[in-house]
């Protein structure tokens, strides 16, 4: 019998035009607090990276504290707080012991509305950021990773790597860094709580929330993704004795109707050991240790996404072996054990994935991020027990490799030139990747 | 779940001398089965590195009575999530998912604990996707083979010195036979401790445990661990495809369950385990020497090492990270140290305590390790208690045997 997700213990509040979301449960001591603002790199436009300078230089110090003076200051509680940009969001999380609530959430405060913004540590970090692109660059999985997003989008951002390149961060200033924290601050931010009472921890995130409304200019507005373009095969000549490849197709979004099934697929097709696409390039064929198999989306689109890392030599067979598995797979979603076991893998992923406080406030957010009620959570994984076998299979045509149009980015010692691609016809546009493109 | 009120676990042993702890929690949604073994890395012999890390994959290979396959076929029709992990003291193997499955899963763990066949057909490819591992994480990293040096000759007296993924040359000559050898020498009952944690019925849990796993035969007692012949170079640089220069710098330190260990946890976090700790502090934020750094202490069931690793920005000499490092350790072992920079330590390290048991895989491998390395299932909970009662002499004292010792540095220059 397969489990069922429950209904979580995850809540809206609502306070006049405010929002909260409050995620109670076991928390051990600890209180994490999540702030999710609309506005992520896909706002950078011409500048690549403004996003993810923006939110390093939140952490790099106050007004009142220097970088080090407000490291100090936040883990004398123990305190972890982290900076993020996504895509189409951006991130602040702070993981606080529960009697240490309070100073850090003015610590919080203090580093959003009264940020250092010091241009010498402006410097620092434009340094730190290139020589740390560069030791991503010294395994074939770092150029791999970095020349994915220019392989199927041609627009700026959406055409470098979160963290831009040298080329498009080159002129940003301290200026432009406050201008633009302060138009995504003001923009309506999504609050969340997660704690064994997370109530008792509204009175100092309500004061947080005002600070921050208080600080804010006018607001930034999130921009539409571009069309994705597909058909490309971008290959590195890297010299090392294992490669890499990552191959892309379209997918629906995650709040669309097809979603469900197209999950449900996924997962029975390379989610797990026993998974046709697992074994036949693990256990069968030895052929990588690692093979990874998933969807990821936001609101507007998905994409699917398919990575391994075999020996140098054979990254082409890896690849053909992939898609032989995918050609098989139309009939063979059809056994109805094999569908049942998906069912019960992904459900399982998911009890696990909601497991704890924090990582069921980090889902709900994003749900509440693309408008979304919270009762997803628990309602989508019953929508996907209740697929049949037919409505699988006609997903398989819709998303993925099914689609016909695919991306791929590869890292072979030889390159576009290596003979492994020699007897194969991937049906792709070949064109050599440098690591200077992607730098 | 009050802070160190741990009254509620549950811990028992068998007649074949297999023990276990379960930690019910009925606001749990899902429960955690852990195994571990007393039996990792240090117990390999000389020509066989990383045959603890083969056993592992080889588990989930096929046993006498659920072929090859049908282990992942089974454990993922329950919805469990299965991995598992082999280090220098021990091999545990970890199952998370709905808690209704408990009671199935513990018979096919016990089955494959007493039943592992290891059959050539899938030995073979198993074996490539080892030799596979090995080169994605270390062959193709070159700061991971500076590393592996590093290691060797950190831990050159002591059966830790060698990699726990295994020498390629000694991954290509396995053999099966050499496989069971080691299941037979190791995994008796006698050095198996299982772990239970989340929404579950510990009586029904408990009779679960001795009804699959009573018949386990109690084995020998664990085989003397090889004794290394020291002499490894304490200094090395080497020119890898690097862009930046790397330094690795370690001393030994106490075993986890030693009685200053906890004044090492505290000196790791003064120095370098955190970005307000002095000499991340110094390096990383004031006078920008380094794009990174990390700190590892080492808490082994034997003495283990604290290890800093370094990424220099570029023009960086890596004289000037260890003379800063010694500088820090220096004012450490005789300078002063307040009680805001002991409670910061404190509160991080029950931060760290606290986050690692906001889920039953976190809560079963805390038990686990804690059994595996200091012989007390329970030890690891009280680890905060231990740190809070650190004195800054303690600390000092810790310090000055890093002084007193002559560390080995690997340094990795750009070609």
């Amino acid at each position: 019998m397969i489990a069922e997700v429950p209904k979580l213990p995850v809540e809206l509040l609502r306070e006049g035009d405010d929002e909260w979301v409050l995620a109670s449960g076991a928390s051990f001591g600890l209180t994490d607090i999540h702030l999710v603002f609309p506005i992520g790199s896909s706002n950078d436009g011409a500048e690549a990276g403004l996003s993810m300078l923006t939110w390093e230089m939140t952490n790099r110090g106050t007004a009142r504290l220097d970088r080090g003076d407000f490291a100090a200051a936040l883990e004398r509680f123990g305190a972890e707080i982290d900076f993020s940009v996504r895509r189409a969001t951006a991130h602040v999380t702070a993981r606080v012991l529960d009697e240490y609530l309070d100073p850090v959430v003015d610590l919080l405060g203090e580093a959003l509305v009264e940020p250092r913004d010091a241009a010498d540590e402006l410097a620092e970090l434009e340094a730190e950021t290139a020589e740390g692109i560069d030791v991503s660059l010294e395994a074939p999985d770092g150029v791999v990773g970095r020349a994915a997003t220019g392989t199927v989008w041609t627009a700026e951002p959406w055409c470098h790597p979160a963290d831009g390149t040298g080329a498009t961060r080159r002129g940003i200033d301290r200026d432009r860094i406050a201008e633009h924290r302060r138009r995504v601050i003001a923009a309506p931010t999504l609050f969340g709580i997660g704690s064994e009472d997370p109530v008792r921890a509204l009175p100092a995130l309500r004061r947080l929330r005002e600070r921050v409304r208080a600080a804010g200019g006018s607001a930034a507005t999130s921009e539409r993704a571009p069309e994705r373009r597909w058909g490309r095969a971008r290959i590195a000549d890297f010299d090392a004795p294992q490669g890499a490849l990552l191959v892309m197709a379209p997918a629906p979004s995650p709040i669309s109707a097809n979603w469900a099934a197209a999950v449900l697929h996924s997962t029975w097709f390379g989610d797990g050991f026993s998974s046709p696409l697992v074994h036949a390039l693990r256990a069968r064929d030895g052929l990588s240790y690692d093979v990874s198999w998933w969807l990821h989306g936001d609101r507007e689109h998905g994409v699917h996404l398919f990575r391994c890392h075999p020996e140098a030599g054979n990254v082409a067979r890896a690849l053909t072996v992939a898609e032989s598995v995918w050609s098989a797979s139309a009939t063979a979603v059809r056994d109805d054990e094999a569908l049942a076991r998906a069912k019960a893998t992904y459900i399982g992923g998911r009890l696990s994935a909601l497991e704890t406080v924090d990582r069921r406030l980090a889902s709900a957010l994003t749900l509440r991020s693309w408008g979304e009620d919270v009762s997803r959570l628990w309602e989508l994984p019953r929508r996907v027990v209740e697929l049949s076998a037919d409505e699988v299979a006609e997903a398989a045509a819709t998303y993925g490799w099914g689609t016909g149009q695919r991306a791929l980015v590869a890292a072979v010692p030889g390159g576009v030139d290596a003979t492994q691609w020699a007897d194969v016809d991937i049906g792709l546009e070949f064109e050599p990747v440098s690591l200077d493109d992607v730098r | 779940m009050a802070d160190g009120g741990f009254g509620h676990l549950r811990r028992g042993t068998l007649d074949n001398g297999l023990t276990w702890t379960i930690w019910p929690e009925p606001r749990d949604t899902v429960a955690t089965v852990q195994v571990w073994v007393s039996a990792g890395t240090a117990d390999e012999r000389r020509g066989e590195s990383g045959i603890a890390h083969m056993l592992e994959h080889m588990m989930f290979r096929g046993t006498r009575s659920v072929p090859d396959g049908e282990f992942d076929a089974r454990v993922e029709a329950l919805g469990l999530y299965v991995n598992a992990a082999t280090w220098l003291d021990y091999t545990f193997y970890t199952a998370t998912g709905p808690a209704p499955c408990v009671e199935e899963l513990l018979a096919l763990e016990a089955d494959r604990f007493a039943n592992l066949t290891v059959d050539e057909e899938a030995f073979v490819p198993e074996r490539d996707v080892v030799a596979n591992e090995r080169r994605q994480m270390v062959d193709a990293v070159p700061e991971a083979a500076l590393g592996e040096a590093f290691h060797e000759a950190l831990f050159d007296d002591s059966s830790y010195c060698w990699p726990t993924i295994g020498w390629a040359e000694d991954i290509g000559a396995y053999s099966a036979d050499r496989v069971r050898a080691f299941h037979r020498s190791n995994y008796a009952a006698g050095r198996l401790h299982l772990v239970v944690v989340g929404n579950v019925d510990p009586d029904a849990v408990a009779a679960a445990i001795a009804r699959d796993f009573g018949g386990l035969a109690g084995g020998a007692p664990r085989p003397t661990r090889r004794r290394e012949a020291p002499g490894k170079p304490r200094f090395a640089t080497r020119t890898l495809p690097l862009s930046s220069t790397r330094v690795l710098a370690g001393w030994r330190s106490p075993a986890r369950a030693g009685a200053d260990w906890p004044a090492w946890v505290v000196l790791d976090e003064l120095l370098a385990a955190a970005d307000s700790s002095r000499l991340t502090r110094r390096l990383e934020l004031d006078e920008h020497l380094v794009i990174d750094m990390s700190s590892v202490l080492y808490g082994l069931a034997g003495p283990g090492a604290l290890e800093l690793t370094f990424t220099l920005r570029r023009g960086v000499e890596p004289g000037q990270v260890m003379d800063a490092l010694r500088d820090e350790v220096r004012t450490l072992a005789s300078g002063p140290i307040d009680d805001e920079e002991l409670a910061g330590a404190v509160a991080r390290v029950r931060t760290g305590r606290c986050a690692a048991l906001t889920d039953t895989a976190g809560r079963a491998e805390l038990l686990g390790e804690s059994w595996a390395v200091q012989g007390d299932s329970v030890a690891g909970l009280a680890i905060d208690d231990a740190v809070r009662r650190v004195k800054i002499d303690d600390v000092r004292q810790a310090a000055a045997r890093i002084l007193e010792a002559e560390p080995v540095v690997y340094i990795g220059e750009p070609a």
